[in-house]
């Protein structure tokens, strides 16, 4: 049953109608080998049955042959022994007037001639006198001829030749002892006595070896055989005669002697018969032919049969597995690297192989392959262009108010002769710019972020008149390693702008920078006005806050640490109205070099 | 572990055909039913000319169709008993598997038998010998003899007088059976019934002239040989006497024709030679090894029946 549902979901997946989905190389096979094994029953049971009819047919003919010989040596023998009889009536006895001549030398020369097939030949009297005998024996006195049946059959049928039933021979003494079966042919004469014709008895005793030497010698297969009956269906030749006389044994099949004559029938399960019919006698030879010999149903045919069977299925099933596997292999290949790119390898090569239509598909999807890859790295270029230029644009948004401003106070400072300070400015703007530009990169050290901020506070306090202190405290150490630039001055900005506004000279800005674990942290603190917590979640969730609550140089540097440094890091605000704000910056601690080899110093 | 699984399948697949085609195209797993020939001998010690021919063609027969390779010994050409013994020393030495024994005295069968190896088959054929290579016995029934000997002299047309069961001085075991109960029998029918002995032609000669006075004598013997010297004598007798008997050969056949003897009772002897061999190549097969006693029909043949079919068939059988 497991073997049938398996075959049955073959089938549909063969035939696309669901199912279990079955792999090609299978779907290959099993359908191969299914057409092998079919084909192959179909023709083998085709050639083993013709074999065998053409098998049976020429065991038939040589069966029937065989019998028909059988019958022609047989009729040739009775023809020849009715010959020899006619021979002498016709030739001896009715030429010859017994009371002048005798008819021995004639019987003597036709005995001698004989003598392989004919024991005797006698002439009697209508009375039973014994006239002739060849060869010379002694008549038994206390054997009537009156006895014999054959004497009663020639005498009903005068005008033909009779034959009788075997018999063994009891009219004349023997020699040695020994005893002979003998078939009696005998037949009515004419016997002339000088003017008188009177009837008597010619009879030749034919050897009954005759017969069986011929019969025994129609070689039969195997349990075939043959049997001679006589008309009344009384065997006259049997090879087991003796035990089937003695009831030992039986032949069953004695009434097939009325059959119809030359024709094969059926006898029980496995016997056929032939009938023939001797000509004159009415003999009939019945040839029984055993269908066992003719079957090749052996128990070693049939394990010829099978390892024949067997081995042709293997070498059809390894055929088809070879061919299965070369067929479906390329497809494989596909198929794996197929799943490779789904996996999202897109450097795994295909190979483009096997027949046409695979060999094309590989193909394509080759190119497709191609195609996605360069897709994707336009997109991931496109998306590095992007973020790069949004990165541009931040930084820019800084400059225009602050360059007017300073360049304003500047003017103040030249027009109040305050020639030091001006110098001073316009020193702090130039070192402040040369930062800002730094030959376009958006890397700087550490230590030019905190030399920009301090210029800028230096510019600013000059600008809004003390209005406010600052202290920078930076920890030793860290001067070197990398940051994204411009991250203080914003912060500081908006300090100065926002929570400043309206502190009177005792505004305060602490600038801070120290290493904590593996992070540089950043600190700007001031003790202005502050911020609600509504202002710093907004801030943080990147929401505009209204213009004069400051908050877009904050959202500037947030967005700029996430951009370059991910979501691990960035800014923090702590602040309290009325009572001052504290920013936090959280970067890692990279080297510029490093920084660099990431190709964020072209950000 | 498909490949692992596949290449057992494979291996499978070889070793089966390699199986299969030892096992049908060589003889090296199964043998090809070749048809056993047997090497088997037919003994006897039967001094008699032609006693044993109905015996004999029944063996060869059987031998033809069971395909033995059958020697038929008349061991009777040899007078000492070291002669015989050689003789069937050689023919074991020739590689004889089997052997069927039939001997006229008991005593000869007997040593026969001690000088065969236990593992050699034996049946014996009309023989009452014991041995332990001995695996059947086949042969006339005595009770049926004895009945119809009994039947024939019951039917005699005249009136029955003493019954004379004549017996050789030294005789076989099985005739003094038969003649042991055939004296039961004809007791029991109220006839009288006399034993003697004879050991010579010439008392028997005497025996017929001193009992031809006596009218209405029968003369029995059990003995084949006995019956033929009493026929012999009978047929030149002046005043012939029924002679009844057991056995049959031409010169018994000659005496019945004449009417020398009235009847004799004769088995079936080519019956019995066929079974003989049929059961000698069964016991070689290993097939039906239990001794076992076969019996064949006896007929009484006389002047008036032995040319009827059914007693023909026994005394000529078809050959």
């Amino acid at each position: 049953m497991r073997l049938l549902d398996e075959l049955k979901r073959i089938w549909r997946a063969w035939t696309g109608f669901g199912g279990r989905r079955y792999d090609l190389r299978r779907v290959i096979w099993v359908s191969f080998t299914a057409t092998a094994v079919v084909t192959t029953l179909i023709m083998g049971l085709s050639v083993y049955g013709r074999y065998m009819t053409q098998t049976q047919e020429t065991i038939r003919e040589d069966n029937q042959t065989l019998l028909t010989q059988a019958n022609y040596q047989f009729t040739s023998f009775l023809r020849n022994m009715m010959k020899v009889s006619d021979s002498l009536y016709y030739s001896v006895i009715k030429e010859t007037d017994l009371e002048k001549s005798s008819v021995s030398d004639a019987f003597r020369l036709l005995y001698d001639t004989n003598k392989d097939t004919i024991e005797r030949i006698a002439l009697f009297s209508e009375s039973g006198e014994l006239l002739e005998v060849s060869p010379a024996a002694k008549r038994k006195e206390n054997i009537s001829l009156f006895s014999q049946n054959w004497y009663w059959k020639t005498i009903l049928e005068e005008e033909n030749i009779t034959f009788g039933m075997p018999e063994v021979e009891r009219l004349f003494e023997g020699s040695g002892g020994e005893y002979t079966r003998v078939i009696p042919m005998s037949r009515v004469v004419q016997l002339n006595r000088g003017d008188k014709t009177e009837k008597g008895i010619l009879l030749i005793q034919l050897k009954q070896s005759s017969i069986v030497d011929i019969l025994s010698n129609i070689l039969m297969n195997g349990n075939s055989y043959l049997y001679l009956t006589n008309e009344n269906g009384e065997l006259i030749y049997h090879p087991r005669q003796e035990l089937i006389e003695s009831g030992y044994l039986q032949e069953k099949k004695i009434h097939l002697y009325k059959s119809e004559d030359n024709r094969f029938s059926k006898v029980g399960e496995d016997e056929e018969y032939f009938v023939k019919t001797i000509g004159y006698t009415g003999w009939k030879i019945v040839g029984v032919v055993k269908n066992e010999e003719i079957s090749l149903n052996s128990f070693k045919s049939g394990l010829l049969a099978a390892f024949l069977l067997l081995f042709f299925l293997s070498v059809m099933v390894l055929i088809n597995m070879h061919l299965s596997k070369r067929l479906s292999a390329p497809m494989q290949r596909l198929e794996e690297a197929v799943n490779k790119i789904e996996a999202g390898d897109l450097d795994t090569r295909i190979e483009p192989s096997g027949f046409y239509e695979v060999w094309h598909l590989g193909r394509a999807i080759s190119d497709m392959q191609d195609t996605l890859k360069q897709l994707m790295e336009d997109i991931v270029t496109e998306h590095e262009a992007k973020r790069r230029s949004e990165l541009m644009v931040l930084q820019n948004q800084i400059n225009p108010h602050f360059l007017y401003n300073t360049l304003d106070v500047i003017v103040w400072m030249i027009e109040n002769e305050k020639r030091e300070e001006a110098v001073e400015a316009v020193t702090a703007l130039a070192r402040f710019f040369r930062i800002s530009l730094s030959n376009g990169k958006t890397i700087i050290s550490v230590a030019d972020e905190v030399e920009h901020v301090r210029n800028y506070l230096m510019i600013q306090k000059k600008r809004f008149k003390n209005r406010f202190t600052y202290a920078l405290d930076v920890e030793d150490g860290l001067e070197e390693y990398g940051t994204i630039k411009l991250i203080l001055q914003p912060i500081v900005e908006n300090c100065i702008y926002h929570a400043m506004e309206f502190m009177d000279g005792d505004g305060e800005i602490l600038v801070a920078a120290r290493k904590e674990g593996e992070v540089i942290l950043f600190m700007v603190k001031d003790n202005g006005c502050g911020m609600t917590e509504d202002i710093v979640d907004r801030i943080m969730a990147g929401e505009k806050v209204s213009k004069g609550k400051g908050g877009v140089g904050l959202q500037n540097v947030r967005e700029r640490l996430y951009l370059v440094f991910g979501e691990a890091y960035g800014m923090t605000i702590l602040s309290e109205p009325d009572e001052g704000t504290e920013v936090s910056i959280r970067i890692p601690i990279v080297s510029m070099e490093e920084l660099a080899e990431r190709g964020l110093d072209r950000a | 572990m498909k490949d692992k699984r596949m290449r057992k399948i494979i291996l499978v697949d070889i070793l089966l055909l390699v199986l299969l085609f030892f096992a049908s195209s060589t003889d090296l797993l199964i043998k090809e039913q070749k048809v056993a020939v047997h090497k088997i001998a037919v003994v006897v010690d039967m001094p008699v000319k032609g006693q044993m021919d109905n015996f004999r063609s029944g063996t060869m027969k059987a031998s033809a169709e069971y395909h033995t390779d059958m020697n038929f010994i008349n061991l009777s050409s040899w007078d000492d008993m070291k002669d015989k013994q050689a003789v069937l020393q050689k023919e074991l030495d020739n590689g004889c598997k089997g052997m069927i024994i039939h001997c006229e005295e008991e005593q000869v069968a007997q040593a026969i038998l001690h000088s065969i190896p236990s593992d050699i088959p034996v049946l014996l054929y009309n023989e009452e010998a014991e041995g332990s290579c001995v695996r059947g016995r086949i042969g006339s029934d005595p009770e049926e003899e004895s009945r119809l000997l009994m039947e024939a002299i019951l039917q005699e047309e005249h009136d029955v007088g003493t019954i004379l069961l004549a017996e050789p001085t030294s005789c076989a075991e099985r005739v003094l059976i038969l003649h042991d109960r055939l004296q039961e029998q004809l007791e029991a029918e109220g006839l009288l019934v006399r034993r003697i002995k004879v050991d010579s032609f010439e008392k028997v000669q005497a025996l017929i002239k001193s009992v031809s006075a006596l009218s209405d004598n029968i003369f029995v013997s059990g003995d084949v040989s006995v019956l033929q010297m009493l026929g012999e004598e009978n047929a030149v007798s002046s005043n012939p006497r029924s002679v009844y008997g057991v056995g049959f050969h031409a010169d018994i056949r000659s005496l019945i024709e004449a009417g020398a003897i009235s009847g004799t009772v004769v088995h079936r002897a080519y019956e019995a030679g066929y079974f003989s061999v049929e059961k000698m190549v069964e016991i070689l097969n290993g097939k039906n090894s239990a001794e076992k006693k076969m019996t064949v029909e006896s007929v009484i043949v006389t002047q008036k029946n032995m040319y009827f079919p059914e007693i023909e068939s026994v005394i000529f059988p078809y050959v």
